[in-house]
């Protein structure tokens, strides 16, 4: 039944099926096959699997990311990183990886970040001597560090598929969203040097004052966001509330730059995209109800004690499982379907499930810009008119630093568990 | 009604439905935020406002999944397609298409069936005291959806196909 449930799933999805139909159908077919559970728990499964409140919190990150777009909030943070780095070798790229970091800590999406970053910084990046790979390899890399810092959507739904706590792993994710970011910024650096990219004009104070009182507003809805969320004073799920809220009065009020009509297309598009994430995490759910009714996380669990596997090497097994899935599945699909098979073996192994959520997350983050399937390369590709083939050599350095960066994500779970342990 | 008009009203309805989505997740943000200040400050509680939200983030699913499956928007890998030629691909994409349709009848049969049984009980919400037939519809309708606009979608497909081929020859 798990083979015939495997070998459907992965066939279906390789053919174009949508994932949601690929994950009902293979689910479908092993019930119909292999009968054992009630065919009527599928309603229960299906509706359980979004009756969660937790899982609230994407539609409201991914409306807010939409208003941070529309209200210009974004190009305000990545005119101010521009302005604090004017002095560092690679000033042009450190600054667009900022402002991707900075975009970050408002939403959760990769591809917002990729959108924003690139209609805002890539001409200035050709202009500034970059070329077109180096530029679009930066732009593509650096978005995906958005689903690591939080807030992060691929969090959210790894806390309600593996049941932890999605505060707990917000605060997980920021110092290695932190490490990623320095080595990239590092790596930026470095290779301008090289190539003798000329530096940007020199830091001014005026214009860095200028610039941050352009982005005051902008930047204290990170903070509230934040503290709010680590203070106690709200839950994730009303977070994202008060996220779109602000985002809205910011647009609406302080900068004046949307309109009902603005808020309204955004919340329409939001809606779809929630529609489309969620139908999926609905599916998964019936998928993983399959595979626990026939026991194959204990069978996988016992398969992996037989074989003697220690915590360290489960790890580096499972970074490469992921590192070959996020080049093809989007990360949505793959935490869904993972999290269920994998986070029992490593709690089993005495993995903490906070830093493998981590590991994880780190992992697809990569995924989302790998050849040949990487999401955040498609969105690249439309946002700056570039063939794959350009955008596909500029990642390739980006991804040996990620790399780089996920492994000592993963042999340090420090990374991810001193602030939380410092905070408790 | 001929086809241009048949055209224009779905066109319509699909641009209606979107504005109903987006102007329930404005509803839900504002419902989110004033029950969130009314239980820190202590001035108000809004009673079984977790479950509206709740139910309200499932209906949009389910009618946002309907658009999306009418628009071909749904989150795929294009893996093998893209290397396909061009019979084989669309051959492929209507296959697809019918698994799609028996899928979601499949599910919504199930969920009807469920459905018939929880209205036999009466069953209510524990928050907002709503008979729980209303927020269950929603996955009924969904996958019904779903199989209705793909069926079209691919009977569409078919006529085309074969129209192109009887052009060829």
């Amino acid at each position: 039944m798990t083979w015939v449930l495997g070998i459907s799933v992965v066939i279906l999805i390789a053919l174009g099926a949508p994932i949601f139909v690929a994950l009902l159908a293979a689910a479908s077919l092993a019930l119909l096959f292999f009968p054992g559970p009630p065919l009527i728990a599928l309603q229960q499964t299906i509706f359980g699997g979004l009756d969660a409140y937790a899982l609230l919190s994407v539609p409201f990150f991914v409306f807010a990311g939409e208003l941070m777009a529309i209200s210009g909030i974004a190009d305000r943070l990545i005119n101010l990183v521009r302005a604090l780095f004017g002095r560092v070798p690679g000033s042009l790229g450190v600054a667009a990886l900022g402002g991707s970091t900075l975009i970050g800590t408002i939403c959760g999406s990769s591809a917002a970040a990729v959108a924003a970053v690139g209609r805002n910084m890539y001409p200035q990046l050709i202009e500034g001597g970059y070329g077109k790979q180096r530029a679009a390899g930066i732009i593509t890399s650096s978005g995906a560090i958005d689903i690591v810092i939080p807030p992060s959507i691929a969090m959210i739904l790894y806390g309600a598929s593996a049941e932890q706590s999605i505060a707990k792993l917000f605060i997980a994710g920021i110092v290695p969203g932190i490490v990623m970011a320095l080595l990239m910024a590092g790596y930026i650096s470095i290779s301008a040097l090289m190539a003798r990219i000329p530096r940007e004009a020199h830091f001014r104070a005026r214009v860095a004052w200028h610039a941050f009182r352009q982005a005051f507003w902008a930047l204290t809805m990170p903070a509230f966001v934040m503290v709010g969320i680590y203070a106690g004073f709200f839950s994730p799920t009303e977070a994202g509330g008060f996220a779109c809220a602000y985002a809205a009065f910011l647009g609406f009020v302080v900068y004046r730059t949307v309109n009902f009509q603005l808020l309204l297309e955004a919340a329409v598009s939001s809606a779809m995209m929630t529609a489309r994430i969620m139908v999926v995490v609905a599916a998964a759910g019936v998928v993983s109800w399959v595979l626990t009714v026939e026991g194959v996380p204990q069978a996988l669990i016992a398969a992996t004690t037989d074989a003697g596997l220690s915590p360290l090497g489960f790890l580096l097994t499972v970074n490469l499982l992921l590192l070959a899935i996020g080049c093809v599945l989007d990360p949505t699909s793959a935490i869904l379907v993972l999290s269920p098979l994998l986070v029992p073996i490593a709690v089993s192994l005495g993995i903490d499930p906070i830093h493998f959520g981590v590991v994880m997350t780190v992992n697809l983050a990569i995924g989302m810009f790998t050849p040949p399937f990487g999401l955040n390369i498609f969105v690249a590709q439309s946002v700056l008119g570039l063939r794959t083939s350009d955008i596909y050599r500029g990642v390739l350095p980006f991804m040996a630093v990620q790399i780089s960066a996920l492994a000592l994500i993963t042999l340090v779970p420090a990374l991810s568990l001193w602030l939380l342990t410092g905070m408790s | 009604m001929g086809g241009n008009g048949f055209i224009r009203a779905e066109a319509i309805a699909v641009r209606l439905v979107g504005i109903l989505l987006g102007l329930a997740l404005i509803a839900m943000v504002l419902v989110n935020v004033a029950n969130a200040v009314g239980r820190y400050s202590g001035w108000f509680s809004l009673v079984g406002a977790d479950e509206l939200l709740v139910y309200g983030m499932i209906w949009i699913v389910m009618l946002g999944a309907i658009l999306a499956a009418r628009s071909r928007d749904h989150l795929s890998i294009n893996l093998l397609p893209t290397a396909m030629s061009g019979g084989l691909a669309a051959a492929v994409k209507i296959a697809i298409d019918i698994a799609t349709v028996a899928v979601s009848l499949f599910i919504a049969w199930h969920s009807f069936d469920f459905i018939s049984r929880i209205a036999a009980l009466n069953q209510t919400s524990m928050g907002l005291g709503i008979p729980m037939v209303i927020p269950h519809s929603a996955i009924l309708i969904g996958f019904a959806g779903i199989a209705a606009v793909t069926a079209f979608l691919t009977i569409v497909d078919i006529s085309r196909l074969s129209g192109h081929e009887r052009g060829r020859k």
